[in-house]
């Protein structure tokens, strides 16, 4: 294979590392973790790939993306289609209207701004989730579950900044 | 055009941005316009669900695979913590069944000697059933549904009974090629015709997004305690009756709590049982469709 052939493939796959983190997180989502059971709730790995992206690199984690990572996990996750794409498309725009503020803050600020957004992002999912079904769902579920990704996001940001910068470097290595 | 790097000219950037923007605002009155759609025509949203599930149930699967290894190994170390309790466990129950076994033996024999009184066909037939993997659920926030990794490629078709040893977990909702939803009997949207055991009470088993359903269209005066055992009562046709549900865990004003039997955390492998009232009569017997099993399993020799 050709040098040129290596370095585009190199590039497409840096370029769609977010993307596909963001896919790999709505399958690490759909797992039945701890137990299928139904009342065994699980953090929304999802939400911090999401947010991470969003920050540092919104140019490669595109409308699109984010819309394509919620309706999979709409779809396979049983909830009516478009329910999570669309709060997250929401939460997204909202969030980027304070991106360059963010950038500059340390990690406590950053992980306080994505309390706000995990909370954003339910609460949407819960009002759609109702005004589809005509029924209030309990709230507790849905507070347990925001709580469970505000705690992982610290792990999930830490792996993130890893590739984050593997990503930075290869791309100033290749530009060079 | 949307997953492009970020070394580009200025114009393209701004094109970029530009395209970005409207990409937005489309895709979200796309999201708006699949939840309509899913809300008004079902076939629809469906078929894109079947797609979208039959392409990850095969990752599922492979991601699934340390995950019940994980799951196994923890499993055996409290399984050998706890071995002496389980043996005692397991002894004592060993002796109780064996009773019962000798009892079971005994109606059995009369069982058949009035069923040749009152000349009723015998009605014994193992069922038949498929078994599926579990390869993700709902998260159990909204919807208590869970994905398997069998479809109509292995004969799943909607409406079956899934089933664990311990009792009744659920039914088929929607059937893809290679993937198949059930809903639990915990989910809001499950209603499931019971008995009560017991007293003989038929009720409705409804589910509310709560780990114990409750029974709902009770009679006036039931005659059922804490701890009555809930089986399907067969009514409506859809599922088969006797199958093991729970027990009766809470009478309050308000609800009748019933504890399903299932253990959710060892819910890897779950059987379909193949309903008979689906079946083609055969010909010539002269049975009428949807006649129900009883008249099925009498034209059979």
């Amino acid at each position: 294979m050709s040098g040129g052939m290596l370095r585009l493939l190199d590039r497409t796959a840096r370029t769609l590392a977010p993307f596909l983190t963001g896919l790999g997180a709505v399958l690490i989502d759909l797992l039945p973790l701890p137990d299928p059971g139904p009342q065994s709730l699980a953090p929304l790995t999802t939400v911090c790939v999401l947010y991470f992206w969003t920050l540092y690199r919104p140019d490669l984690m595109t409308p699109l993306a984010v819309f394509v990572v919620g309706l999979v996990l709409d779809a396979a996750g049983g909830m009516p289609l478009g329910l999570t794409s669309l709060s997250l498309l929401l939460v997204r725009s909202l969030l980027l209207t304070r991106q360059r503020f963010l950038l500059a803050q340390p990690f406590l600020v950053i992980w306080a701004c994505f309390v706000l957004v995990v909370a954003a992002t339910a609460g949407l999912r819960w009002l759609l989730a109702s005004l589809w079904w005509g029924r209030l769902f309990s709230p507790q579920p849905v507070v347990l579950e925001a709580a469970l990704t505000v705690a992982i996001y610290p792990v999930v940001g830490w792996l993130l900044t890893q590739l984050h910068q593997h990503v930075s470097v290869a791309s100033h290595a290749a530009r060079s | 055009m949307l997953f492009l790097g970020s070394n580009w000219p200025r114009v393209v950037v701004q094109l970029r941005t530009a395209i970005d923007r409207s990409a937005l605002g489309i895709l979200i009155g796309l999201s708006v316009l699949l939840l309509l759609l899913g809300k008004a025509d079902m076939k629809l949203a469906n078929l894109v669900i079947e797609q979208l599930d039959d392409a990850s149930v095969p990752v599922l699967r492979v991601l699934n695979e340390p995950v019940a290894a994980v799951r196994g190994a923890f499993d055996r170390l409290g399984e050998m913590l706890a071995i002496y309790e389980e043996n005692a466990r397991l002894r004592e129950e060993n002796r109780r069944l064996l009773a019962w076994q000798a009892e079971a033996a005994k109606l059995t024999v009369q069982n058949r000697a009035l069923r040749q009184m009152l000349q009723i066909p015998p009605v014994e037939r193992a069922p038949s059933w498929t078994t599926a993997r579990v390869v993700a659920d709902s998260g159990g926030v909204f919807v208590h549904t869970l994905l398997l990794d069998a479809g109509a490629d292995r004969g799943i078709v909607s409406g079956m009974p899934a089933v664990s040893p311990q009792g009744l977990v659920g039914r088929v909702i929607d059937v893809g090629r290679h993937s198949s939803r059930i809903l639990l009997i915990t989910d809001f949207n499950s209603r499931i015709p019971v008995v009560v055991e017991s007293s003989g009470d038929q009720a409705i088993l409804e589910g509310d997004n709560t780990a114990e359903p409750a029974l709902r269209f009770l009679p006036i005066n039931p005659g059922f305690k804490v701890g009555d055992r809930v089986l399907t009562s067969g009514r409506g046709g859809l599922l088969p009756p006797g199958l093991l549900v729970g027990q009766i865990s809470a009478i309050t004003d308000g609800k009748v709590a019933v504890r399903p039997y299932v253990d959710w955390a060892r819910l890897d492998y779950l059987s379909l049982l193949r309903s008979e009232g689906v079946l083609p009569p055969e010909p010539q017997s002269g049975v009428r469709h949807g006649a129900g099993t009883r008249s099925l399993q009498a034209a059979r020799p």
